[in-house]
């Protein structure tokens, strides 16, 4: 019994770094129908730069989580406004101007930290275990699974209770519409990509917890974050919540019991849903 | 007055060799990682070899060294192609690296095909020995490793868990710790297959059966970081044994791992602390050029160009593969590691080392707490 709930609370922790580096890609793919190949870079660049707050300047966690979510937001925030929205319902070039980003970010990450991978870190008070039905278990696995469920209700919150999500959700129904009615789309847009962009870089603080941060993550990442996307389907809160929750519970089952299959389990989870939901879980049928 | 002329030309001619026509540059190329996961590895494998050329003027039998590297980016297709431009393009006959067994496999036929002498930079598979152009430094990945299996027996273990990449590398090195602890009559009980890039090990940590010690193999910092964390977060009591430990987790990042990494034993290539008059005027002289305590990565670049150069002394410079290969498996160095020489298929032979993680004087420092003298592969011995 308590194999199966450390398992599963594994599976969780590692749902929530999921469902955050997957929501914010989610949401800017099923609203602005922009491929963003370089948000996985985002993540990695907001755990690098929590990493030189909390752990280089040995500032409070909460000031590394806080730098991590501006400084991906602001990259994203450029990346928008300076290049993608001359790209609009442009796919390809979407694609090859956002995988260009991945490899130019990573190489000035690297240039900036250097190519040593930081350790896993967390604030002082999460660092160590307590003792769960007999077993010790990390602090802060349980506090990345409280801190997402936080986050995944601020923006449920947001995307469906508020005037700017309704504003977001209008423009993923009719854009055209929407700009009809005076609704600015382009500052929507920029909002919603820069929002996006700093939850990466909060789920790269919170995920190097658990993973630490080094310049292979933009690419890691990435493939993780299309993964939940497909799994939970596009546009949604909700879907990338159920998505990398799935996944990160299957991951850890799957791991844990299957070893030998480990690399498969989440891939045959993304084929089964696709055959049978091609939108995903909660994706909007087209 | 003919004597005279004769005379002349026979003072004019060679000094005509001499300055008129300088000579021919001897060309080695290096495949290293300056992109890719292994990024931070390229420059301290250069670091070595920079110090080893320097040591000989950048010479060798009158003729200038041209060092030419290329990167290999940690993919064993673009390795290859960089093995191609430096063979076909630059015309070298010697090539130091890469680095990881996929690439060696990769390249070996074509380098085979081209009667270039080519190395490994940390360890290789016992099949490099069938072409018979491989150096393979420190010694094979079974070699490399046995003696931890032997090391755990002598402290004591009869039970052990294995935790092992899933890749040939990562089944190299676990068979070699394997074969040691079989050998002295240990038993492994479970062992645990982990694919290449693992983020999260808390799952398999949560599956380790009762042993007397953990063994395990996960490749680079960040994976082997990842593993002694979790494994003390999730409260596994049993003594953890890590293989290539001191190339993995340096100094700088065992600080970063602070009191988890404390206590953790296992297998070290070479370590920079091992009081020998060789290795400290080493360590004082890399400090001196670089600026920092060199590692078993420098180490091994530095010996295997070390040796290099001493087969192209005793062929007075002819780097032609057929005087090449029959001087360097002759070659017998002192190295900072330890006495070095070579089997007749390329293999390395020298000392392989046991370490533990403490704090001396307030560093993090991987501790020498045991030599194994002169490791051959079991399967070489025989």
């Amino acid at each position: 019994m308590e194999q199966f709930i450390i398992n599963l609370l594994n599976g969780l922790s590692y749902g929530m770094v999921l469902f955050l580096i997957a929501s914010g890609m989610s949401v800017v793919m099923g609203a602005m129908n922009i491929i963003n190949l370089a948000h996985g870079v985002l993540y990695m660049i907001g755990g690098y730069v929590g990493w030189t707050i909390a752990v280089k300047f040995g500032a409070p966690f909460v000031l590394g989580l806080l730098a991590g979510g501006l400084a991906a937001g602001f990259t994203g925030l450029m990346l928008e406004r300076g290049f993608l929205r001359y790209l609009y319902k442009q796919p390809n070039e979407q694609v090859l101007l956002t995988f260009g980003f991945v490899y130019i970010l990573t190489n000035l990450s690297l240039w900036v930290w250097g190519g040593w991978p930081r350790m896993p870190f967390t604030a002082k008070f999460l660092s160590g275990s307590f003792e769960i039905l007999g077993r010790a278990y990390p602090k802060a696995r349980m506090a990345t699974i409280i801190i997402g469920l936080v986050m995944a209700i601020v923006l449920w919150w947001l995307q469906d209770k508020t005037r700017v999500g309704a504003m977001v959700r209008a423009g993923m129904d009719n854009k055209e519409m929407a700009m009809g009615l005076g609704i600015n789309m382009e500052r929507v847009f920029a909002l919603v990509f820069f929002v996006a962009s700093c939850i990466a870089g909060v789920a790269g603080v919170l995920g190097a917890q658990l993973l630490g941060v080094y310049n292979a993550l933009g690419l890691e990442i990435l493939l993780l974050a299309l993964i939940v996307i497909i799994v939970g389907g596009v546009g949604s809160v909700q879907g990338a919540l159920l998505g990398g929750i799935l996944i990160g519970v299957i991951d850890a089952f799957g791991r844990a019991l299957f070893p030998k299959l480990a690399m498969f389990t989440m891939y045959f989870t993304m084929i089964i849903i696709l055959l049978v939901r091609p939108s995903g879980l909660l994706g909007r049928r087209t | 007055m003919k004597k005279f002329i004769v005379l002349f030309l026979a003072i004019l001619l060679p000094a005509s060799v001499a300055f008129g026509a300088p000579e021919k540059p001897l060309k080695i190329g290096a495949i290293l990682n300056y992109t890719g996961p292994a990024a931070m590895l390229g420059p301290l494998f250069k670091n070595g070899i920079v110090k080893a050329l320097e040591e000989n003027d950048n010479k060798i039998a009158g003729r200038p060294i041209e060092l030419i590297v290329e990167d290999a980016a940690g993919d064993p297709s673009v390795c290859l192609e960089k093995a191609r431009k430096l063979v076909e393009r630059d015309k070298v006959k010697i090539i130091i690296g890469p680095l990881m067994g996929d690439a060696h496999l990769a390249i070996a036929p074509y380098m085979a095909n081209k009667n270039v002498l080519i190395t490994t930079l940390y360890c290789g598979d016992i099949q490099l020995g069938n072409y018979r152009n491989w150096l393979t430094y420190p010694t094979t990945l079974v070699g490399l490793t046995v003696p931890l299996g032997w090391y755990a027996h002598d402290s004591g273990y009869k039970t052990m868990v294995m935790i092992t990449s899933d890749y040939a590398g990562g089944h190299g090195f676990m068979k070699g710790v394997r074969m040691g602890f079989e050998q002295k009559g240990g038993k492994v009980v479970q062992e645990v297959f982990v694919p290449v890039g693992t983020a999260d090990f808390g799952p398999y940590h949560s599956t380790l059966k009762d042993a007397d010690c953990v063994a395990f193999f996960v490749p680079n910092t960040a994976e082997s970081a990842r593993l002694i964390t979790q494994y003390r977060e999730f409260g596994v009591k049993m003594p953890l044994l890590g293989t290539t430990l001191a190339a993995d987790l340096p100094e700088a990042v065992m600080k970063d791992l602070g009191d988890n990494v404390i206590g953790v034993r296992g297998q070290a290539a070479y370590i920079w602390s091992r009081d020998n008059p060789v290795n400290n005027n080493w360590v004082k002289a890399m400090e001196k050029r670089f600026g920092m305590t060199p590692g078993g990565l420098a180490n091994n670049s530095y010996c295997i160009t070390s040796a290099i150069l001493a087969a192209l002394k005793a062929t007075g410079g002819d780097e032609s593969f057929d005087k090449l290969w029959p001087a360097l498996v002759r070659v017998q160095l002192d190295t900072p590691q330890g006495p070095l020489s070579f089997t007749p298929e390329g293999f390395a032979i020298t000392d392989g080392y046991i370490v533990e993680a403490k704090v001396i004087d307030g560093k993090y420092m991987w501790d020498p707490i045991k030599v194994y003298p002169q490791v051959l592969d079991p399967r070489l011995a025989k």
